[in-house]
C-alpha cells in the first residue's frame, strides 16, 4: 500500500543544501505496522513530513512515496491536500496544539467529513459521535471542549480525528510521549487494534526502544538521517547487529536496576556530520576504515543492518 | 540520634479554585493530603505518579517556594516555615533544585560563570570574586564542562549540557539535598543515561541525597534506593525501590508498574 523508495531529502541552510535524510527504504501493507526510532536529530519525523508532503520550503526531494502505485512526491499541493487528512491521517505528540481550544471536540471531529465528503452537519455530527465512542470517549459529551479534557482524552480525540475519513495510512509521530504511563499503554493499544479493524497500515514515531518492541511489526532504526538497522520487530530485538541499537539499548534505565551505560558524545548536527558512518565517532567497534565510508544497508534476508563490523561478527 | 536530614510531616496544601460567580464562597482543590516522609544524609527518595498526583507540588513545598495550609519541612531539624527570612535564606544554601526543562530554567541573557555562581552571590554574598572563580571551576569540572564552558551561554549548549550546567549551579551552594523534578524527562536517551549517571556519581563522591521526583518508573529504579507512590495527593505505597517496583503491593502500582513499556527480546 505504501512504498518508500530511496527517500532523500536535503534542506537549505546557510546557502547550501545539507543532507538531512538519505537513502530511506521500506514498505507498508494494510493491517501492518512499521516503526521508525531514534534520537533527536536522527530524521524519523522528517521521513514523516516529507511522506506528507509538509517539508519546509526549499527543500530537495528525491526518490519516491508510492500510495496504492501513485507517487505522492509528484503530486501537485491542491492533489496532496486531498490525499492529507483524506487518505492519511496523522496523530502528533501534543494534542493541545493539535486541537482547536474554541471549538467542541464533536465539531472538530465532523469536520474533515464536512470538508472531504461534503457531509451535512447533521450526518457529520452522527459520525463523530461514533468515532468518539469508538475511541473509548463513548461516554463524554461531543459538547466539551478540549480544556474540559485528561491529555489522554485529548489525544484519543485527535486520533478521532485522524480516524475521521477512514484514512489507509495512519501516521503517528511520537503520539504518547506526553502522556502518562499507563495512559500510554492504552492509546497503543487502541491505535493497534484500529489499524488491525479499519485495514490501515500504522506508521509509528518514537524515541522509545520499549514502545516500539511492543506495538509494531517491523523497525527501521535510524541514525543522522540514515537507516541504521531495519527488520522485522522481534529479529532486530533478539539479535540486535548495529552497535548503535545496541548501545540505544544499554542507555536504558536496566529492568533489573543498575546503572545504564551512557553513550559517550551527542547525534552529529546535519550540517557537521562526519564523512563514513555517522555513529563512528560514538562508537566503541570503530575502526580507521569507519570514518572513510558509508556501509550500506546490508545483510540476508529481511533484517539488514548498516555496519562493516556489527554485532555478533568476530 | 541526630535529626533526618529531611522530614516532612503531615503536609497539606490547597489551591484556590475559580469561583462559579462572585458571591460564591471560595471553593479549594486539596492537592497534598498530610503528606509524611523522612530522608537521611545521602540518601536517595524516589517520588513517582501522574500528571495531577501532587508529586511537583510536594517538590515546590519542600523547596519552601510554596507555603503549606499544614504540616512541616524540616530540614536538618529547622521548621522551613516558622524561619525568619534571613533564616530561610541561611537554610537555602542546603537545599538546591533542578528542574525539568534545560532551555527554560537557564536565563538566555547570562554566561554559564554569572548562572552558577548566582546562588553564591544571592546566598553567601561575602564570597571573594577569586572564591565564586574557584567553584564555578571546580563545579564545571564536577559535572563533566570543560572549563571554557565558563564565559559561554546557555544557547551554545545542547539538553543534556544545559542540564549539567543546572545541575553545577545546585552544587555550587555545597547542598545536603537536591531537589530534582523530572530533571531527564526532556533528554534523549544516551544524554538520559549520561545525566543519571552523573546524578549517581555524585551522591557517592559528595554524598549528596536527591529527592528525584519522575513520572518514569525506569529511571527511579536507577537513581533511587526508596520510593513512594504518589496518588491524588495520597502515598499509596512506599518503601525500598528494588522490593516496591518487583513485588507492588498496591492495584495502583501494580498498574504503574505493568505499563513499563519494556523492550521483548
Amino acid at each position: 500500500m505504501l512504498e518508500v523508495q530511496d527517500l532523500t531529502v536535503a534542506l537549505p541552510m546557510g546557502g547550501r543544501f545539507v543532507p538531512v535524510l538519505a537513502g530511506v527504504s521500506f514498505a507498508l501493507d494494510r493491517r501492518q505496522s512499521v516503526g521508525l526510532v531514534g534520537e533527536s536529530g536522527s530524521g524519523k519525523s522528517m521521513t514523516a513530513l516529507a511522506i506528507m508532503g509538509l517539508l519546509p520550503p526549499g527543500a530537495r526531494v528525491t526518490g519516491r512515496v508510492l500510495l496504492d502505485g501513485s507517487d505522492l512526491l509528484a503530486l501537485p499541493e491542491r492533489d496532496m491536500c486531498a490525499v492529507r487528512g483524506r487518505r492519511i491521517g496523522m496523530v502528533f505528540q501534543e494534542p493541545m496544539t493539535a486541537l482547536n481550544p474554541l471549538q467542541t471536540i464533536g465539531a472538530q471531529v465532523a469536520e474533515p467529513l464536512r470538508i472531504h465528503f461534503s457531509q451535512s452537519r447533521a450526518e457529520a455530527d452522527a459520525t463523530a459521535a461514533r468515532l468518539l465512542a469508538r475511541v473509548g470517549l463513548g461516554a463524554v459529551s461531543a459538547h466539551r471542549y478540549p480544556h474540559q479534557l485528561s491529555g489522554g482524552q485529548r489525544q484519543r480525540v485527535v486520533i478521532a480525528m485522524a480516524l475521521a475519513c477512514g484514512p489507509d495510512l495512519l501516521i503517528a509521530d511520537e503520539p504518547t510521549t506526553a502522556l502518562d504511563v499507563s495512559v500510554q499503554a492504552q492509546v497503543l493499544d487502541l491505535l493497534s487494534d484500529l489499524a488491525e479493524e479499519s485495514g490501515m497500515g500504522l506508521l509509528l514515531i518514537t524515541h522509545d526502544l520499549g514502545v516500539i518492541s511492543q506495538t509494531v511489526r517491523e523497525v527501521l532504526l535510524m541514525y543522522a538521517g540514515r537507516v541504521v538497522e531495519q527488520g522485522p520487530t522481534d529479529s532486530v530485538f533478539s539479535a540486535m547487529a548495529h552497535p548503535y541499537t545496541h548501545a540505544l539499548f544499554r542507555a536504558r534505565p536496566p529492568d533489573s536496576g543498575g546503572r545504564p551505560v551512557a553513550i559517550p558524545g551527542l547525534v552529529p548536527d546535519p550540517s557537521h556530520r562526519p564523512p563514513g558512518c555517522a555513529f563512528a565517532p560514538r562508537c566503541e567497534r570503530a575502526q580507521a576504515v569507519c570514518a572513510e565510508r558509508v556501509p550500506p544497508l546490508a545483510g540476508a534476508g529481511q533484517h539488514r543492518c548498516a555496519c562493516l563490523y556489527p554485532m555478533g561478527a568476530s | 540520634m541526630a535529626a533526618p536530614l529531611l522530614e516532612v510531616r503531615g503536609l497539606v496544601r490547597d489551591y484556590p479554585m475559580p469561583r462559579p460567580h462572585p458571591f460564591a464562597r471560595a471553593a479549594v482543590a486539596r492537592v497534598l493530603h498530610g503528606i509524611d516522609l523522612s530522608m537521611p544524609d545521602g540518601g536517595s527518595l524516589g517520588v513517582v505518579g501522574e500528571s495531577g498526583s501532587g508529586k511537583s507540588t510536594l517538590a515546590r513545598t519542600v523547596l519552601a517556594l510554596e507555603r503549606p495550609q499544614a504540616g512541616r519541612v524540616r530540614l536538618r531539624g529547622e521548621d522551613l516555615f516558622a524561619l525568619s527570612r534571613a533564616g530561610l535564606r541561611r537554610a537555602r544554601r542546603h537545599v538546591q533544585a533542578v528542574f525539568q526543562d534545560p532551555y527554560g530554567s537557564l536565563d538566555p541573557r547570562h554566561t554559564v560563570f554569572s548562572i552558577v555562581a548566582e546562588p553564591i552571590a544571592a546566598l553567601e554574598p561575602h564570597a571573594s570574586r577569586g572564591e565564586r572563580q574557584d567553584r564555578v571551576a571546580a563545579m564545571l569540572q564536577a559535572v563533566g564542562l570543560p572549563p571554557a564552558a565558563s564565559e559561554k551561554y546557555p544557547h551554545e549548549f545542547s539538553g543534556g549540557q544545559r542540564q549539567r550546567i543546572a545541575i553545577a549551579r545546585a552544587l555550587i551552594t555545597h547542598p545536603a539535598l537536591i531537589v530534582a523534578d523530572e530533571p531527564v524527562s526532556a533528554l534523549d536517551v544516551s544524554v538520559q543515561a549520561q545525566i543519571l549517571n552523573l546524578m549517581l556519581d555524585l551522591r557517592e563522591r559528595l554524598g549528596i541525597a536527591w529527592l528525584f521526583i519522575s513520572h518514569d518508573l525506569g529511571v527511579v529504579r536507577t537513581v533511587t534506593d526508596h520510593v513512594l507512590v504518589l496518588r491524588e495527593g495520597r502515598i499509596v505505597e512506599q518503601g525500598p525501590t528494588a522490593t516496591v517496583l518487583s513485588a507492588p503491593e498496591h492495584p495502583y502500582t501494580r498498574a504503574l508498574v505493568a505499563a513499563i513499556p519494556r523492550v521483548r527480546r
